[in-house]
């Protein structure tokens, strides 16, 4: 079957900097994909560069079997695609219920109360505080709301960004819970985050990247299995302690 | 001499709303473009007396009388004043989206004067009179007596405040302003072409100036071709001290800021109300920049 | 660096040497052929009409002149300079007609603060000056012996109107607004004075800045003060605007105003609300009204009083370089022993201060938007 999301190749590049080498991955229907790897390693880089918020240099992104390489941010939601930024970008002057309208943007009018009816009984949180500036939620809700607005797009494919970062870690369980039941109803979703044994608690394929490439692939359960992938992103006390003084670049090929 | 009775501080008020009005349409504008440009329309004022001058010349030509001529000429400055905004934005701001900030201040500034000798060239550095050719007498107001040309200003530019609100917080196209002047970046990540409502804003706030300078030329009944830059001066401390990116608050401020100038030129005089407003606007960028009435929003990323 | 410095010194004495020719060439120009006056005002800006006036009005007189023969042989030429009616630039420009050798006279200065600002300047380059405009009677009262003036001044013409409303009128209760300048103070001040003296009472006393457009403030003291008449030290712009905005707020009142309205702007700014608008000037002879008609014929337009002064005073000029000799002392020397000179004016007398004595009044009425003869 044809992936929803497939990406060739992708090179990003700041000036003389590249941000992502030559990465390659793809998202099938109904999938929960996590691109897991240090901060740094380029995966905001590669999320912004599907989003049209990266320049790229090279390489192709393709939606349901269309490029989708230099159209403009402002069309993907149109073609089924959302992302969630890194730090929630909620408009915090905003009202709670402004801020879902804002997500339906790309919907047709009559669309717009089904969703939110979808919405509202994800998050009763969201329904509670419509009226109030979103500026005004925790951080939890905040990010509740940033995922609300972004279904409110109805997408084919979910992208969040970082969607732990800032969070307190029962808040973190809380919207990674949410991310299986949202995979669970169908959604297809690509998944970057920093805390990796959590994204991949909940992923069902994962992606290890390292300095601008993918160094790493699989199953999400063989690659929270692995020894090296525990060691290096899971940062336990244990993990750290079981391998003192170990800090070489990883030595992972190829196990596509 | 100066006693303060009743009649002479309704007097006051009302006049003090109405040129507030006027302020407050013209903020508003501004704070509507700025949001969303993040540049400040300094040729705004210009558009304000361009519209004052294009009306003027189609006044022979709208002969309605009454009502029905002011609700004529009302129209026609908004449509005016949107479509020099559209040409505004087109010509000058758009090829500048890319550049830095200060390539499009600069432009609006040199605009803004060129503008001022094209109008003094076309019609003359005169003042030209200006007759709406209706006047709907006085109103008695409890013991004042009052222009009623004045309340209909006060009440015209609520109305068009009002409707602006409407449209900012009732429609999908207003929360895409509001979003766009909030966050540009996620407003793009929603499918909101920001491009276009740069575009779009600049018609709406210029549309408003266009407003306030057909009334503002009633009021005083004269055109000329320097009342852009009075009118930009008292909008811009509006918009500053109600707190950029607050659009109620810059209509608010704007109300006040015509009360207060009324008060101040009565009881303190006129030749102080001026400085004593520009340091109040001093005042507020030195020590209160998220403005008198702005909350403090927390530093989005 | 030091080629440039090599290729920059005979520059430098190559322009100093083109600008001495150019002053020695101007000297002995001015010395045997003409005889220049600078004409300098608001050329530019809100005042722009009156700076014109000036020149068309020295020049009618200069053309006038020259086709009879000139000055012993020598033709009158005018220059414009421009003050932008702006006391830091007259300053700047008073000192520039000042340092050029061929000029021998000037007239104009618009306002009573520019002709201030400028005064020290002719004094100090012994350069006289004709006032054409400004009416602050101090300007002539400072012993500054360079300083002449042909144009009437306001203690006058405000006391003529302060006689006209109380002693003929019977008007006792009188509201007074007036431009916050030398102008304004002054005339408004002599305006005061001569009503109480005539028994009448000030019941609203209200300066305004210059450039004013709103005057809401005012007009509501106005209402309220209980005046039977309004009097206004100011200029056409101010005072139409003025009126229109008081009778829009439903002032009902009797109007007049300084002699400074006299402008076709006034009824044209301040359409019917200035009907019935009173005010005062100087008598007119018929040398006035034969200039004021060649005006009319030539400008297609209503002469400012400034075209008769400007004019009266190249007269002057040229009648003083034709007694004492076309130099700038020459010119001060005639000017002062000018007496019943026929000009512009009528008969034109200096007193012991340089200036022009006038004694007849008028008094004018808006009309169908126009000044008119008016008898009270």
């Amino acid at each position: 079957m044809e992936p929803v999301l497939a990406v060739t190749d992708l090179t990003v590049q700041y000036g003389g900097i590249r941000a992502v080498d030559g990465v390659s991955f793809h998202v099938a229907e109904g999938e929960l994909v996590a691109l897991i790897g240090a901060n740094g390693a380029g995966k905001s880089s590669t999320l912004r560069a599907i989003a049209g918020l990266a320049p790229v240099a090279g390489g192709d992104i393709v939606l349901d079997g269309v490029s989708i390489r230099g159209v403009p941010t402002h069309e993907l939601p149109r073609r089924g695609l959302a992302l969630v930024p890194e730090g929630r970008r909620v408009f915090a002057d905003l009202s709670v219920l402004d801020n879902l309208y804002l997500g339906a943007y790309s919907r047709p009018r009559h669309e717009i109360v089904e969703s939110l009816r979808q919405v509202y009984e994800l998050f009763p949180i969201l329904r509670e505080r419509s009226d109030q500036a979103a500026g005004t939620l925790s951080g939890g809700e905040q990010q509740m709301l940033a995922i609300g607005r972004a279904l409110m797009s109805r997408p084919r494919i979910l992208l969040l960004d970082e969607p732990s970062l800032g969070l307190a870690p029962v808040i973190v369980r809380q919207v990674l819970a949410l991310l299986r039941q949202l995979r669970e109803r169908g959604v297809t979703i690509l998944l970057v985050e920093q805390n990796a044994r959590l994204a991949l608690e909940v992923a069902d394929r994962g992606y290890v990247m390292h300095t601008g490439r993918i160094v790493m692939s699989g199953p999400a359960r063989e690659l929270a299995a692995n020894p090296e992938v525990r060691e290096r992103y899971f940062g336990t006390a244990r993990a750290r302690s079981a391998s003192p003084g170990r800090a070489r670049e990883p030595s992972m090929g190829e196990s596509v | 001499m100066d006693s303060v009775t009743l009649p002479v501080l309704v007097d006051q008020l009302v006049s003090g709303l109405a040129v507030g009005g006027v302020y407050a349409l013209v903020a508003l504008g501004f704070a509507l473009i700025f949001g969303v440009l993040r540049v400040a329309q300094f040729a705004h004022g210009e558009v304000y007396m361009l519209v004052a001058f294009l009306v003027l010349t189609a006044l022979p030509a709208l002969q309605l009388g009454g009502l029905g001529q002011f609700t004529l000429v009302l129209v026609l400055a908004l449509a005016l004043g949107a479509g020099l905004g559209l040409a505004i934005e087109r010509v000058v701001f758009r090829p500048l989206l890319a550049a830095p900030h200060i390539a499009a201040i600069i432009s609006a500034i040199g605009l803004s004067i060129a503008l001022q000798y094209l109008a003094a060239f076309v019609w003359g550095a005169e003042l030209h009179p200006f007759a709406l050719g209706w006047s709907p007498g006085n109103l008695s107001l409890g013991p004042a007596v009052i222009p009623a040309f004045k309340v209909i200003i006060f009440v015209t530019a609520l109305a068009l405040l009002a409707a602006l609100q409407l449209v900012l917080r009732r429609t999908q196209l207003g929360r895409a302003i509001r979003a766009t002047a909030s966050d540009a970046e996620t407003a793009r990540l929603m499918g909101i072409n920001t491009t276009h409502i740069i575009t779009t804003a600049f018609a709406v706030g210029s549309a408003l100036a266009g407003a306030a300078g057909v009334l503002v030329a009633a009021l005083y009944g004269v055109v000329y071709s320097s009342m852009g830059i009075a009118a930009l001066v008292k909008g811009y401390t509006a918009t500053v001290i109600g707190g950029v990116g607050n659009l109620i608050g810059a209509v608010i401020s704007g109300l006040l800021l015509g009360v207060f100038e009324v008060l101040l030129d009565s009881y303190v005089s006129p030749k102080w109300s001026d400085a004593i407003i520009f340091a109040l606007l001093i005042g507020v960028l030195v020590f209160r920049p998220q403005g008198l009435l702005g909350r403090a929003i927390p530093e989005r990323l | 660096m030091s080629i440039a410095r090599a290729r920059l010194i005979p520059l430098v004495l190559a322009t100093l040497m083109i600008l001495a020719g150019c002053s020695i060439g101007g000297l002995a120009g001015a010395g045997r052929e003409e005889i220049k006056i600078a004409v300098v005002g608001p050329m530019s800006g809100d005042a722009a009409t009156y700076g014109q006036d000036f020149v068309r009005g020295a020049q009618m007189a200069a053309e006038k002149i020259n086709a009879a023969g000139g000055v012993d042989g020598k033709k009158i030429v005018i220059e414009q300079f421009d003050d932008r009616n702006d006391t830091t630039e007259t300053a700047n420009i008073a000192q520039k007609i000042g340092s050029d050798p061929s000029i021998v006279a000037s007239m104009g200065h618009f306002t009573s603060s520019t002709v201030y600002a400028a005064m020290p300047i002719y004094k100090a380059n012994g350069l006289p000056l004709v006032v054409i405009s400004a009416s602050d009677p101090k300007i002539t009262q400072q012993g500054n012996e360079w300083v002449f003036r042909v144009s009437p001044t306001n203690d006058i013409g405000a006391q003529a109107m302060a006689d006209l409303m109380v002693k003929q009128l019977g008007l006792k209760k009188i509201a007074t607004f007036y431009l916050n300048t030398d102008f304004g103070k002054s005339e408004h001040q002599y305006f005061v004075e001569r009503v109480q003296q005539n028994g009448g009472t000030i019941v609203l006393d209200e300066p305004y800045q210059p450039d004013t457009k709103d005057f809401t403030s005012g007009i509501i003291k106005l209402k309220n003060s209980g005046a039977e008449a309004v009097y206004l030290s100011s200029y056409y712009n101010d005072a139409a605007l003025l009126i229109k905005q008081a009778v829009a707020s439903g002032v009902q009142t009797r109007w007049f105003a300084s002699g400074a309205i006299i402008s076709n702007q006034f009824p044209q700014v301040g359409g019917e609300a200035v009907e019935g608008v009173i005010t005062a000037r100087v008598a007119r002879g018929q040398n006035w009204e034969a200039v004021a008609a060649e005006y009319r014929q030539r400008y297609g337009a209503e002469p400012t009083p400034f075209v008769i002064y400007a004019y009266t005073a190249t007269q002057a000029i040229a009648e003083a370089a034709r007694r004492e000799g076309a130099t700038r002392d020459g010119i001060r020397r005639g000017l002062e022993a000018i007496e019943n000179l026929d000009t512009a004016i009528g008969s034109l007398t200096f007193d012991e201060n340089r200036q022009a004595i006038y004694t007849e009044f008028e008094f004018l009425i808006v009309q169908d938007g126009q000044f008119k003869p008016w008898t009270p």
